[in-house]
């Protein structure tokens, strides 16, 4: 676009270093802060040299309920991505084949995405203290369905709807079944858009915190966000465990970003762009 | 290789000739998945979830052993049972009861006993809270606000972005982690960066001779002592604050990526033959801009549009976690919280999650809108 004279080039580069550092910067502040001597964190210089510390850490698997917290996350986002994704996944091959439902069934899905958690708040709550669910991981996992069962079916659909029709007829003529052929052509030609999808699924329901903070504070649900937001109410300024719950919970994200990142990509624009 | 996938054959047939021909993995998985869910009714645990987990392993086997004897018949409407279930189960049940629940006077009180009905005094005491008017106006604000502000910054980068340079995938890699980050999680660090002790904005400020900033509380902007009587009024009732600027930043600072990725993608995939006729007719950059990128990317515009919009009627935790439940941060969806299961108003608290639901339908249907204009063109 235009001959980018040596000016246009400098200003360019220039622009790009301050996105990079705008969006670099604070998570490396808390990645460092989490290393830091406690009264270093709080400390009205700024430290950037010092002696780095896994006190922090420590405390953090140590002395709280850590490790539980962390199956507990474990459990739900499994729990969660295990459920919709099987169910997701066949309605998806459903409505891209078949239409099935027509517009009925494609928007209530669309509409399920954008209610917004708060909503079903107060009926999730009444309702699973009926069930007797409150303070379980399950009451957690059905109610993370909501967020990610519509999700996975609207994407998986959309990457059904990209794969042609005439190689599931193939293996039809060969004798399958239609569940055959779903089974053993198209879901392996699927498979990069599935991957996306788990992958997806389970780090939306790693970071979920609403349902988490409502219908799961005892130790026996809590999960790792509520967990870190749990310092939020004490204006005490226990930064160093926050910093290192948040440091773990954000590991399996960079994982993610750095190994996955085109599928990522693909995930994320596909229902936008087209 | 096995021989036989999920289901026998094509056509239906009895249940233990349809078994015979399914593959033994799958024959010994159902029958180690019907044991589980028996063996779990006896086990000395809490029923509730004692019946749920077993319920849901026993519908599996029985939904299983359906595709078996079924086959190819009615498979369309067999594959979308178990969504179907699960989406009535935890959409509709709730929000019939939430329906119920908005017309009857229910508190924590009277929970357990008969439950008056109210008509709709529980949505008339909404219009007669102040605080539900307060957070009215600042879900609005602050919705409008960060789409504006991330729309723009986000077309912006993605111009940038579009280029090719040297360091190009590692940025894009680094405005990849906003996107997937716990929401809640950046809060707390975005928290810290702006807090009195150690917070780095203040301490940079420091360093630059500038006052620090008190961005973690609702002290007006500057600029508002400027406007005589009528500021304070203003700077109330518009949240001119700077815990309220704190909030904004917050979640434009995660969000923007996300928005210059969904241009970015669009962007690349618009055709080439416009830019290159602009390119031999000699027009300049912000030509192009204008009145070839532009109208070619209004489409998607209109979808990252309301992406942001459904996404930001949703944020509950950013706020929370930087303003926990206080009275003069409060957006709708943390009053519906706090009225709701804080102060145990089941009523008003299901009277005002209908009036969000309300705007979030309005939402959708822009949305539809917005589709059936692309279907159309």
């Amino acid at each position: 676009m235009g001959g980018d004279s040596g000016w246009r080039l400098i200003l360019n580069y220039f622009l790009v270093v301050i996105v990079a550092v705008v969006w670099v910067v604070p998570f490396a502040w808390m990645v460092l802060s989490s290393l830091k001597p406690g009264d270093m964190i709080i400390d009205p210089r700024l430290i950037l040299w010092f002696r780095p510390t896994l006190e922090h850490y420590r405390t953090v698997f140590l002395s709280h309920d850590f490790p539980r917290y962390l199956v507990n996350s474990l459990a739900v986002s499994g729990g969660t991505t295990l459920l919709t994704v099987f169910a997701g996944t066949l309605a998806a091959y459903s409505l891209s084949r078949f239409r099935t439902g027509g517009r009925l069934y494609a928007n209530w899905v669309l509409f399920t995405r954008l209610v917004p958690p708060a909503v079903l708040v107060i009926p999730f709550y009444l309702m699973f203290r009926a069930m007797g669910l409150i303070n379980t991981v399950w009451a957690l996992i059905l109610a993370d369905c909501t967020i990610s069962l519509s999700f996975v079916i609207w994407t998986m659909r959309g990457f059904f709807d990209e794969i042609p029709t005439e190689l599931e007829e193939a293996a039809m003529i060969d004798g399958c079944t239609k569940l055959q052929s779903l089974w053993r052509v198209t879901l392996p030609l699927v498979r990069p858009g599935l991957v996306a999808t788990v992958i997806f699924t389970l780090l939306f329901t790693w970071n979920e915190f609403l349902y988490g903070q409502t219908l799961g504070i005892a130790p026996s649900a809590k999960t790792l966000p509520v967990a870190a937001g749990d310092y939020v109410t004490g204006y005490a300024n226990n930064w160093g465990p926050v910093f290192a719950t948040g440091t773990v919970i954000m590991l399996p994200v960079l994982v993610v970003v750095f190994f996955l990142q085109k599928q990522i990509v693909r995930g994320l624009t596909l229902g936008a762009i087209k | 290789m096995q021989q036989r996938g999920l289901t026998g054959g094509a056509s239906s047939r009895p249940l233990p000739m349809a078994w015979q021909r399914t593959s033994p993995v799958l024959r010994l998985a159902t029958l180690l998945i019907a044991l589980a869910g028996l063996g779990l009714f006896f086990l000395p645990i809490d029923e509730g979830p004692r019946f749920l987990v077993a319920g849901s392993l026993l519908f599996t086997v029985a939904y299983m052993l359906a595709l078996t004897i079924l086959g190819d018949r009615g498979i369309k409407y067999m594959l979308i049972v178990p969504s179907t279930l699960l989406l009535g189960g935890i959409t509709v049940a709730p929000l019939i009861y939430l329906i119920v629940l908005s017309f009857h006077k229910v508190t924590m009180m009277n929970f357990r006993s008969k439950w008056p009905f109210a008509g709709l005094a529980n949505y008339m005491s909404l219009l007669q809270d102040p605080l539900v008017k307060g957070a009215f106006i600042r879900t609005f604000e602050y919705t409008a606000i960060n789409l504006i502000l991330q729309m723009v910054l986000g077309f912006l980068l993605a111009l940038l972005m579009q280029r090719t340079f040297k360091g190009r995938s590692l940025v894009s890699t680094i405005l990849l982690i906003p996107v997937m980050a716990c929401p809640i999680v950046v809060a707390l660090l975005w928290s810290y960066l702006f807090g009195q002790h150690g917070g780095l904005f203040n301490l940079l400020l420091g360093k630059l001779g500038v006052a620090p900033i008190p961005w973690l509380s609702n002290t007006p902007l500057p600029f508002v002592n400027r406007l005589g009587s009528a500021g304070p009024w203003l700077a109330q009732t518009l949240n001119l604050n700077w815990g309220f600027v704190a909030l904004i930043i917050t979640n434009t600072w995660q969000w923007t990526p996300f928005v210059y990725l969904l241009f970015l993608a669009g962007l690349s995939a618009l055709p080439q033959e416009p830019y290159e006729a602009a390119q031999i007719d000699g027009a300049s950059s912000w030509q192009v801009l204008r009145y070839i990128t532009l109208p070619l990317l209004r489409p998607v515009i209109g979808v990252v549009f309301v992406i942001r919009l459904v996404d930001l009627l949703k944020v509950y935790d950013q706020i929370y976690a930087l303003f926990g439940e206080s009275v003069v941060m409060r957006t709708l969806n943390i009053h519906i919280v706090v009225k709701g299961l804080g102060n145990q108003d089941y009523g008003v608290g299901a009277a005002l999650s209908m009036v969000v639901l309300l705007l979030t339908a309005v939402a959708v249907f822009f949305y539809l809108g917005q589709g059936a204009r692309k279907e159309a063109n």
